[in-house]
């Protein structure tokens, strides 16, 4: 049918764990989006991935149907995995907790590329290296 | 009701997006959402949920200090964070506040699925609706052209479209194809290539208790035609955009009796001439019969 989006709207979540509390019920809520049917149909499609923060992606359509897609993971997940660190610093001690090496770098831009909101590879390292950087994670040449 | 939330809302350029994400739940804020209007993907704000017995005045000042640095890495300012109370509520139930009974044209009512009919609408032709992942809720202006069609249809007919057999290409919710049950039709073959509407149509005609007269299949026209055991059907109704009717409009005669009447919307009315040709050249004639801007509805004939 003739759908037109009317606003975006992106939550990381709990896999399996979608409930109407805060983020869900008031950022889907104020557009009149079945709240329940949205968190049934995200734990049915993420039930598997238990453990995991899966980001989605919610499309609200002007007769308040909805559609969503999941993300790709977000970006801190990737960059600790690949420093193999369990998360980044606590504090802003940059440079301490651990190091990724460029192609590394360049591997979670490609990866994070559809989601980051630009538009080349170079500006989406920039993006991850600045993450990195936030996360005390050095970038090794 | 007691104050529960603060909701901080501040922007979120894309530099800083995944660096607030990483930082925010390390900060004990984990009810963080993004938003955009479609036609601005980059200016996305970030809303985000505070326990307000968590989060008392000092501890919101300090929030600001602790993210600068993540903005400073960009060589980006910190955007501004706002602070707004929010009163604590039951989100599963408050969503429900938008949908009212919606009455359509002079017969039809479409009511969501936990409202009782208003007495006002009591002589009306009920559509039960549980909104939800499936395009037509009813509100749509293309849904209402279809509807009002539908209305107008039986009303040529002597006031039902009795006996009727209805093909729905891209039943969405199913809302068209209860809609011409409800009028007097026999049965409705449906299908769609969302696998979400094929669910939403089989749970909203069960919810009507006509889902003996439906038949949903996932899939396009190929699908459709062979839900049809009598042959194309006598009413054919099409709700998708003007290019995906041009496209799927070669198997029309598979699906539309020679002596039916289809009902198509989801066009522009600029878009109208355009596929009046191609349905011409098919051997079928297209009229504009209703508008309700931007959008047109076409009543499809075989051309004599």
């Amino acid at each position: 049918m003739a759908k037109k989006v009317v606003a975006v709207i992106k939550l990381a979540l709990n896999a399996g764990k979608a409930n109407p509390a805060p983020p869900v019920g008031p950022a889907l809520g104020q557009h009149g989006v079945n709240i329940m049917a949205f968190c049934k149909e995200y734990n049915a499609r993420t039930q598997d991935k238990a453990g995991y923060v899966i980001p989605v992606e919610i499309s609200v359509f002007e007769d308040r149907s909805f559609t969503f897609i999941t993300k790709t993971p977000p970006a801190s997940v990737l960059i600790s995995k690949a420093a193999g660190i369990e998360k980044g610093a606590a504090t802003s001690s940059k440079g301490a907790v651990g190091a990724i090496s460029r192609a590394q770098l360049e591997e979670i831009a490609k990866t994070k590329l559809p989601d980051l909101n630009c538009s080349s590879v170079d500006s989406a390292m920039r993006i991850i290296e600045g993450t990195a950087r936030n996360m005390g994670v050095a970038v090794k040449d | 009701m007691a104050q529960a939330w603060w909701r901080l809302e501040m922007a979120a350029p894309p530099e800083l997006e995944e660096s607030l994400l990483w930082k925010l739940p390390q900060l004990g804020i984990h009810r963080v959402a993004l938003q955009h209007r479609p036609e601005a993907p980059a200016d996305r704000q970030l809303v985000a949920w505070l326990p307000a017995t968590d989060w008392p005045v000092a501890e919101r000042d300090s929030l600001a200090q602790a993210l600068a640095p993540l903005a400073e890495t960009f060589g980006l300012p910190l955007p501004d964070l706002r602070w707004q109370e929010q009163a604590d509520e039951d989100w599963s139930l408050s969503w429900k506040q938008h949908w009212q009974p919606d009455p359509v044209g002079q017969r039809l009512l479409i009511l969501p699925a936990w409202l009782d009919c208003p007495a006002e609408h009591s002589e009306r032709l009920l559509i039960r609706m549980d909104p939800g992942s499936a395009f037509g809720t009813g509100s749509h202006p293309t849904t209402r052209l279809c509807l009002e069609a539908l209305e107008q249809l039986a009303a040529d007919r002597g006031g039902a479209l009795a006996g009727l057999q209805v093909a729905d290409l891209g039943c969405g919710s199913g809302v068209l194809g209860l809609a011409a049950l409800r009028l007097g039709a026999s049965a409705v073959a449906a299908a769609d290539t969302d696998s979400l509407a094929v669910t939403a149509t089989t749970a909203n005609a069960a919810l009507n208790g006509l889902d003996n007269q439906v038949n949903v299949a996932l899939g396009s026209a190929e699908v459709l035609a062979d839900l049809l055991p009598r042959g194309p059907a006598d009413l054919l109704l099409c709700n998708i955009l003007a290019p995906v009717i041009e496209a799927l409009s070669p198997a029309f005669d598979q699906l539309l009796a020679a002596s039916g009447v289809g009902l198509l919307s989801g066009l522009l009315v600029d878009q109208a001439p355009r596929l009046q040709q191609v349905l011409g050249d098919q051997g079928w004639r297209a009229d504009l019969v209703a508008q309700m801007e931007p959008w047109g509805l076409l009543v499809l004939h075989k051309s004599r």
